[in-house]
C-alpha cells in the first residue's frame, strides 16, 4: 500500500514540466481573475482586497488538491 | 459632486449600448463613464496586464493569430480595437516558433483576459441598464 510520504515524495520529484517553475504563473492569473471577479461583485471597494485575496487562496488551494487527488489516481491505477 | 464608487448606479440617461461599446473599446472604460472610477480603474489595470503579459510571452504575431489559434483569437476580441491593431501589424510576418509550454501560457493569459473582458463589458451593459449586482445576505447585513 502506498504511504502518504512516498506520494508526496513522488509528487515533489516528477518533473511536471521541463521547467517546473511555469507552474507559478498560475498564481498571477489566478489573481487576475479573482480580481476581476470581485470588482465586479463586491458592493464596497473597501472590501475588495480581502475578498480577492480569500477567492484566490481558494482557487489555489482548490487546484493543488485536485491535481494531488489525480496524482493519488493515477498512482493507486497505474 | 462627484458619485462615490461604492455607491449603487442609477444610470438615468446612460445608454447601455454606448457603455457597452466604451467597456469594449477600452476594459473599464464603461464602468468608469458610470461613475465607478475606482472599479473601472481596476478591471482595466487587471485585464490589460493579463492581456500584455500573454502577448509579452509569446510576442504578438504567435498570440494573436486567427488562422492557427482561431478560438483563442476569438476569445481575446474581448480586448477590443487593440488585438485587431495588433493583427494587422503584425500580420505579414512569419509565424515564429514558440516552445512549450510559453505557447500555452500565452495563448491562456490573453484568451482568460479577453473573456474577463467580455465579463465586464456584460457588467457595464447591466449596470447602464438599471441592473444592481446580487448582494449576499452577509453583504446586506441579515442576521
Amino acid at each position: 500500500m502506498l504511504s502518504l510520504t512516498h506520494i508526496f515524495l513522488t509528487l515533489a520529484a516528477m518533473p511536471l514540466f521541463g521547467d517546473r517553475s511555469r507552474l507559478l504563473m498560475l498564481l498571477p492569473l489566478v489573481l487576475s481573475i479573482s480580481l476581476v471577479h470581485k470588482a465586479i461583485r463586491q458592493p464596497r471597494m473597501a472590501d475588495l482586497p480581502l475578498a480577492v485575496l480569500a477567492l484566490w487562496a481558494t482557487i489555489v488551494v482548490g487546484m493543488i488538491g485536485l491535481g494531488v487527488a489525480l496524482l493519488l489516481l493515477y498512482m493507486v491505477f497505474s | 459632486m462627484t458619485k462615490r464608487d461604492d455607491t449603487p448606479s442609477r444610470t438615468d440617461g446612460s445608454n447601455p449600448a454606448l457603455i457597452g461599446l466604451a467597456a469594449w473599446v477600452l476594459p473599464g472604460l464603461g464602468h468608469w463613464l458610470l461613475g465607478h472610477r475606482a472599479r473601472g480603474l481596476v478591471l482595466f489595470v487587471a485585464i490589460m496586464l493579463t492581456y500584455w503579459t500573454g502577448i509579452a510571452v509569446a510576442g504578438p504575431r504567435f498570440t494573436v493569430d486567427p488562422k492557427d489559434n482561431t478560438l483563442w483569437f476569438a476569445a481575446q476580441m474581448g480586448m477590443g480595437p487593440q488585438v485587431v491593431v495588433l493583427y494587422v501589424a503584425t500580420a505579414g510576418s512569419d509565424v515564429p516558433p514558440v516552445p512549450w509550454p510559453d505557447s500555452d501560457i500565452a495563448l491562456i493569459y490573453a484568451g482568460v483576459a479577453g473573456l474577463l473582458a467580455m465579463l465586464v463589458i456584460l457588467d457595464a451593459i447591466g449596470r447602464a441598464a438599471g441592473d444592481e449586482p446580487v448582494a449576499t445576505e452577509e453583504q446586506r447585513g441579515a442576521p
